[in-house]
């Protein structure tokens, strides 16, 4: 599979034909989809037309764009005009998105071809998208086992070699989590570096739009494209964006900090032997590395509570709208109105968002609030001043993405104590608001995850994401490509 | 639970009353979308993905409301909150699209103020304004037979929500207090605030103290009080039923009620304990907004004399009467152009009279503004100095006003030249019109001079009528007095 950059370079230069490269990815699409069951809906018509109108493009002699021709996969909770957008959710099907949302409009102006709508954990509800309303996800590396979430379908897409690109949302580390699982770069921005319009909120304080991409180039090419500032988005940050591919891909004379808090007891041995020798590669590549020894971060062990306690807060008014009242299926006898709300949204609504969505009202409710999401509140303030006073002295954070490589299916459905782990070293870069890249750095060698890939991940600043892309860049360079799944020069 | 209405206020308990407003802001859309705020469209057809809460889509606040929320705070007297802050209100209703409203909670834009009420008939008061906030509204929902018709059209219209403090006594007092605030609000242009239309809806926080006591009773909150007439009756209905309650030795529930105007009685719609736990949280989608000092200074600047001080102003300089006087500060555009007029003529209790009785008839009569009168302030004012100069009757002059607007070219002058409507003050000429006149009329004159002084005007308006609206009244009522008062 090409790279995206390739593909629109050799669109725009009249080289290659759009139609040719969306009727490659639909191939693979047809004989990998199977293994991996990446798609809640391919949507195949809609993207032969995208593709076609690429082609009229051209033949009018006007550029498409930066993405000319490349096909893009997107989560099923990033609204396209007149395509469907379920969100995972059974309260959602068969409903269709009246508008687009800010980042497939951008896309579409710069000539991506939009393939297919991408499975995902209910709302974004999840670290294995077995939470989806509809059916899992499998790994593109053993189909045994999850592909991490919530953006599960997106990284699987890209990781089985169906598309170069995916768009996937992050509000506790759902971008990154699936690509270090599936052996992809994803890479969550700063919060407000793209529009959250037309993206069905979660956790709105949290949730940001990001890329995913087999190669780190990629990710940042495709972050170009998406980020900058949206007058609709009241939350986007204002300004100017500097462009990421731009910045020289160059690590030398960073200043690394790998804090010890990120070095947790909990994440598996074998993975933080890949991060030790990923850490070895950034400094013999110039990069200064240092351990940061525990303390800096001190409250960074409250952020899975206190991710959990925001996130499910806000998820508990943003999810109210789904009411069965004026979109989506409604479950009723005709009559009574609470019966309705009741039946809606107890039916229709999963397990996972069931319990998100009552602890979210416990937490906001009279006499506990105080106690809980105010005191969250509190706690991520700190959270994030500790990250700003450890960018004062490092231009970069590094550690594992996940504590675990790729479990087996239903391993933790049950347990969602054990589940919310995946989010331990992903929360705090968004409860802090940062930008945040996962890069795959080799496979593990032994033990239970023998064999399947492990994600380095680089933090920045707030608004660096040009500098964070760019180190994920040079990694890629210094380390050479990635490995990749078995399903990625899997023909018919 | 009913209550029934009384005239009769308790007489060992004090009422407490206090106020909250919603009044619609004028602004041409809505709160946190495009569609345009309007009323009385065909249901559904003012909507949008935002405010039908379509999945993804998020609030931009509109900066017109925000500038008319905090003109009409400065209008109250409030202090201003410079950075404003909104919260996700959380309650599921088939009108309300997103299952939260998002309002102000911790952080209102307007606070501390006040409203001095001044009314005909009962003592000038103050009322404190507790706070001022934004928020937007829900939509409604329609009965009709079996079906529940949901229409948005309404929903996301920005709202002011003024609460006053407890510090109305009496159902007179809260009237007059709603009035002077309609007034305020449509006088500094932030609000049709029409009642028929929703755009001005009140409920009222009522409870009863011992007489002398500063400890206030538990109140009832009475809901959508949607006429000034509904609101006096409820509060009487909810302050007998109060105190009914509290001479018999029970005790009154916290809770809320509804008022049915046609038995006159309060009902309870829902006690305390199932009261809304509404889980405000902050609007996560709405950064803070904030207003630099010197736009709220500009604001402040921009603000008009307001009513209450142009009133006491007109009442003083003038010697206005005070249905005068408030008949003129409804409205800052008539109240203009009385100013513009009185300075010219420098007859106050003429001018007024000549402005709303006159100016006013031709704006309705052409369906006008005052702005687009052909009749100018100064073109009003030379018509005045006729009158007042003894040179044209008020009757004529009545008919040069609607030749000047309807002979824009023409002065007052030259239209009582070209119609001919110099008063006749001859008194040969008005001799002999009082002769013909009780030639013609003689019953009537004679029954005046057996004593019926009443037809002494008929006959003054016999000789007006005949003389073209041209004679000097005041010299005929002389001349018939003198002529048939003499043959006795
Ligand atoms: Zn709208």
């Amino acid at each position: 599979m090409l790279t995206a950059r390739r593909i629109a370079d050799q669109v725009r230069a009249g080289d290659l034909d759009p139609i040719d490269v969306l009727e490659q990815a639909l191939q693979r699409l047809a004989v990998r989809e199977e293994h991996v069951r990446a798609y809640l809906d391919p949507d195949v018509e809609f993207a032969r037309r995208m593709a076609d109108v690429v082609v009229e493009r051209l033949n009018r002699g006007e550029d498409p764009g930066r993405l000319a021709g490349v096909p893009v996969s997107l989560k099923d909770n990033i609204a396209v005009a007149g395509r469907s957008l379920t969100a995972g959710s059974r309260a959602l099907e068969g409903y269709r998105a009246p508008h687009d949302s800010c980042v497939a409009e951008r896309l579409i102006a710069e000539g991506a071809v939009l393939l297919g709508r991408t499975n995902l954990d209910e709302f974004g509800m999840g670290a294995s998208t077995e939470s989806s309303g509809f059916h899992a996800t499998l790994n593109p590396w053993d189909r045994e086992r999850v592909p991490g979430g919530s953006s599960g379908g997106s990284a699987a897409a890209v990781a089985a070699g169906i598309v170069p690109l995916a768009l996937g949302t992050e509000t506790g580390g759902s971008i990154r989590q699936p690509a270090a699982l599936c052996g992809v770069t994803g890479f969550k921005p700063s919060y407000g570096a793209v529009s959250r319009r037309g993206v069905v909120a979660f956790g709105s304080s949290l949730d940001q739009v990001g890329p995913i991409a087999a190669h780190a180039e990629d990710a940042a090419l495709l972050y170009d494209v998406i980020a900058g500032h949206d007058p609709l988005d009241s939350t986007s940050a204002p300004g100017e964006r500097a462009s990421a591919l731009s910045v020289r891909a160059d690590l030398e004379g960073l200043r690394i900090g790998i804090p010890e808090e990120f070095l947790d007891e909990r994440v598996d041995k074998r993975v933080l032997q890949q991060i030790e020798k990923a850490v070895q590669v950034l400094g013999d590549a110039g990069a200064i590395t240092k351990r940061i020894p525990r303390g800096r971060l001190a409250h960074m062990q409250h952020s899975i509570a206190v991710y959990h306690l925001v996130a499910c807060s806000e998820a508990s008014t943003n999810l109210a709208r789904f009411d069965g009242v004026r979109f989506g299926p409604r479950v009723s006898d005709g009559h009574a109105l609470w019966p309705l709300y009741e039946d809606t949204r107890g039916t229709l609504f999963g397990p996972e968002v069931r319990r998100r969505i009552v602890l979210g009202t416990f937490a906001l409710s009279a006499g506990h609030a105080d106690a809980w999401y105010r005191r969250a509140l509190s706690v991520r303030a700190l959270i994030r001043r500790e990250f700003q006073q450890l960018f004062d002295d490092y231009d970069l954070l590094a550690g594992p993405t996940s504590p675990f490589g790729a479990f087996p299916l239903g391993e933790k459905l049950d347990d969602p104590v054990a589940m919310s782990l995946c989010d331990l070293l992903t929360a705090p870069a968004c409860l802090a608001g940062l930008p945040s890249v996962s890069v795959p750095c080799g496979l593990v060698r032994k033990g239970s995850f023998k064999g399947l890939p492990v994600g380095l991940c680089l933090t920045g600043a707030q608004g660096d994401d040009p500098r964070v892309l760019a180190a994920a860049r040079a990694f890629e360079v210094a380390r050479g490509e990635p490995e990749r799944s078995p399903l990625w020069e899997l023909e018919a | 639970m009913s209550a029934p209405a009384s005239e009769n206020a308790p007489v060992n308990w004090e009422p407490v009353i206090g106020l909250e407003v919603h009044v619609q802001l004028a602004t041409q859309s809505k709160l946190f979308c495009r569609c345009p705020a309007r009323f009385g469209q065909p249901p559904n057809t003012l909507i949008c993905p935002v405010c039908t809460a379509q999945p993804g889509t998020l609030p931009v606040l509109n900066a017109e409301a925000v500038r008319l929320g905090i003109r009409a705070a400065l209008a109250l007297g409030c202090e201003i909150d410079t950075r404003l802050l909104f919260e996700r209100k959380s309650y599921f209703a088939p009108d309300l699209p997103k299952g939260y409203q998002i309002t102000q909670f911790e952080r209102p834009l307007g606070s501390a103020g006040s409203l001095a009420v001044e009314s005909e008939g009962i003592e000038a008061f103050a009322v404190s304004i507790t706070r001022a906030h934004l928020e937007e509204d829900a939509g409604k929902v329609v009965h009709r037979q079996a079906l529940s018709l949901i229409d948005l059209n309404r929903a996301g219209t920005p709202l002011l929500e003024i609460v006053s403090g407890p510090d109305l006594r009496t159902p007179e007092q809260a009237v007059a207090f709603l009035k002077t605030l309609r007034r305020l609000l449509r006088y500094v242009g932030v609000s049709d605030a029409d009642m028929e239309k929703g755009s001005f809806r009140c409920d009222a926080n009522v409870s009863l103290r011992a007489l002398g006591s500063d400890v206030l009773g538990t109140r009832t909150e009475t809901k959508n009080l949607n006429s000034f007439r509904f609101v006096a009756g409820a509060l009487r209905a909810e302050i007998a039923r109060q105190g009914a309650l509290l001479d018999a030795g029970e005790p009154v529930a916290q809770e809320t009620r509804g008022y049915d105007p046609d038995s006159g009685r309060t009902h309870l719609l829902r006690h305390k304990e199932s009261a809304h736990d509404y889980r405000y949280a902050p609007e996560v989608d709405l950064p803070a907004y904030v207003v630099s000092v010197d736009d709220v200074q500009a604001l402040r600047d921009a603000l008009p004399e307001l009513p209450a001080a142009r009133r006491a102003r007109f009442l003083h300089e003038g010697a206005l009467s005070t249905r005068d006087a408030d008949a003129l500060t409804a409205d800052p555009k008539l109240a203009d152009y009385y100013e513009r007029t009185v300075a010219l003529t420098e007859q106050p209790r003429e001018t007024a009279h000549w402005v709303l009785r006159e100016a006013l008839r031709l704006c309705h009569e052409g369906k006008r503004e005052l702005a687009e009168l052909a009749t100018t302030p100064e073109r009003l004012a030379e018509l005045i100095r006729l009158v007042s100069a003894g040179r044209l009757s008020q009757q004529a002059g009545r008919r040069v006003v609607t030749a000047l607007e309807a002979q824009p070219d023409l002065s007052a002058q030259e239209l009582v030249e070209q119609l001919d409507l110099h008063q006749v003050s001859d008194a040969a000429e008005l001799q002999h019109l009082v002769d013909e006149v009780i030639a013609a009329e003689a019953s009537v004159a004679q029954r005046y001079t057996q004593g019926d002084a009443s037809l002494l005007n008929a006959l003054v308006g016999s000789a007006m009528q005949a003389s073209g609206g041209k004679a000097n009244p005041q010299r005929l009522r002389e001349l018939f007095r003198a002529r048939l008062e003499q043959r006795d």
